[in-house]
């Protein structure tokens, strides 16, 4: 399919600037809801969640919704999703992005934080796409992810009725767009107390005289 | 004591870093050693440590294998606790405490959602291929409240290191894919 590879290479360089390191998602959302607009998503269209209030630990925004409605031919077919998240890691905070031949590198020594703005670079660019060249398409729910960097906090408590129940999604997060990634590990965090015996090292544990 | 009693027996056991258990397979790590809330464990060189607090990690494909890679843990500590006695004859105790981080998830490759995702790949000329991810995503959620969901790459590279950068060729087969997905009638 064709599209505007400058306009894509640029609104990904527009968010690799907007620091949002997780649970700090507010500026990066804001740089979104602009950037969706700009590209001819109304307003209305554009909305956040409130799945911040049923994380556990403080997070500054809900995930970004956006529905677009579907149009022409395939107007009717069932919803799909196309999902990503919107935080980075906490060594992101200070990148200064560059672009250098085909690829995109940074002159501060921290994480540049294409985990994850290539994947809101691709959100955006497929909505902007599909405006501008009239595609027929399905009903599509965008999801920007808070805290995916901290627990996966985004999507495990989002709302299914607020991101109106797609059959399938696609999740941008990684490396190589030929790879299709179909499963994935499950995990346990376990955390131990040890409770000991103080005492003073030189008496009563050895039975020893006490010694300074 | 304990900590270290406990842990040479965790690895003894075959149960840290790659944890392969007949055809079953998964991954633990030990964490953060902290004295609790940011202190340091341990008070002095003279002062028998009374209190350490301990995190690690348990990951697996199999629902069931990284919950007994947990379980091992939780056993060892235990055992160590007795095994270590002050003079009076008093042992140490342990407070072990697990919880499901994020579940597995392995969807078919029959499934509609991975036959449009491997279709989508080979329309923009790429050759599809299809696995299974060592990490949790935000996937593994989805596919929990009912969604089965692909992921795909976008370009990223070395993330969460200072050596990060960006492929632009990906991105914009990304970008292409993803045009590609929503208009397959």
């Amino acid at each position: 399919m064709s599209f505007d590879i400058q306009a894509a290479t640029d609104r990904l360089m527009r968010f690799l600037a907007v620091e949002g390191v997780t649970g700090k998602e507010a500026a990066i959302g804001r740089e979104l809801t602009a950037a969706l607009q700009e590209g001819g998503v109304p307003a209305d269209a554009i909305r956040l969640d409130d799945a911040n209030t049923r994380i556990p630990v403080p997070t500054e925004t809900g995930n970004l919704i956006v529905d677009l409605p579907g149009r022409g031919a395939m107007h009717n077919q069932p919803r799909i999703m196309f999902m990503t998240h919107m935080d980075t890691v906490p060594l992101c905070a200070g990148a200064k992005p560059k672009v250098a031949g085909r690829k995109i590198v940074n002159q501060a020594k921290t994480a540049l934080g294409g985990d994850n703005r290539c994947g809101c670079g691709v959100l955006v660019t497929l909505a902007a796409e599909l405006a501008k060249q009239k595609l027929d398409h399905p009903p599509i729910t965008l999801l920007f992810c808070v805290r995916e960097e901290s627990g996966l906090w985004g999507a495990r408590r989002v709302k299914t009725q607020d991101i109106r129940s797609p059959i399938m999604a696609f999740n941008y997060d990684g490396g190589s767009a030929s790879n299709v990634t179909i499963g994935a590990v499950g995990a346990d965090r376990w955390q131990v107390e040890i409770f000991g015996r103080a005492s003073h090292a030189g008496s009563r544990r050895s039975a020893g005289s006490v010694r300074p | 004591m304990i900590l270290a009693l406990a842990l040479a027996d965790v690895k003894a056991g075959g149960w840290f870093g790659k944890v392969v258990k007949g055809k079953r397979q998964g991954t633990s790590n030990v964490g953060p050693v902290t004295g609790g809330d940011g202190r340091p464990a341990g008070d002095a060189t003279n002062v028998v440590t009374d209190y350490v607090h301990v995190r690690g990690e348990s990951r697996s494909h199999d629902a069931k294998f990284f919950k007994e890679i947990t379980k091992a843990y939780k056993t060892a500590f235990e055992k160590a606790a007795k095994r270590v006695k002050n003079s009076e004859g008093k042992s140490g105790r342990v407070k072990f405490k697990a919880e499901t981080d994020y579940y597995p998830f392995r969807m078919k490759e029959s499934l509609p959602v991975v036959k449009r995702a491997a279709a989508a790949v080979s329309d923009i000329g790429g050759t599809p291929t299809i696995r299974a991810a060592n990490g949790g995503l935000d996937a593994n959620w989805m596919v929990r409240h009912g969604v089965p969901t692909v992921t795909f790459g976008a370009g990223q590279n070395e993330p969460h290191t200072t050596d990060e950068w960006i492929n632009l060729d990906e991105y914009d087969r990304a970008c292409a894919l993803a045009v590609q997905l929503a208009t397959t009638r």
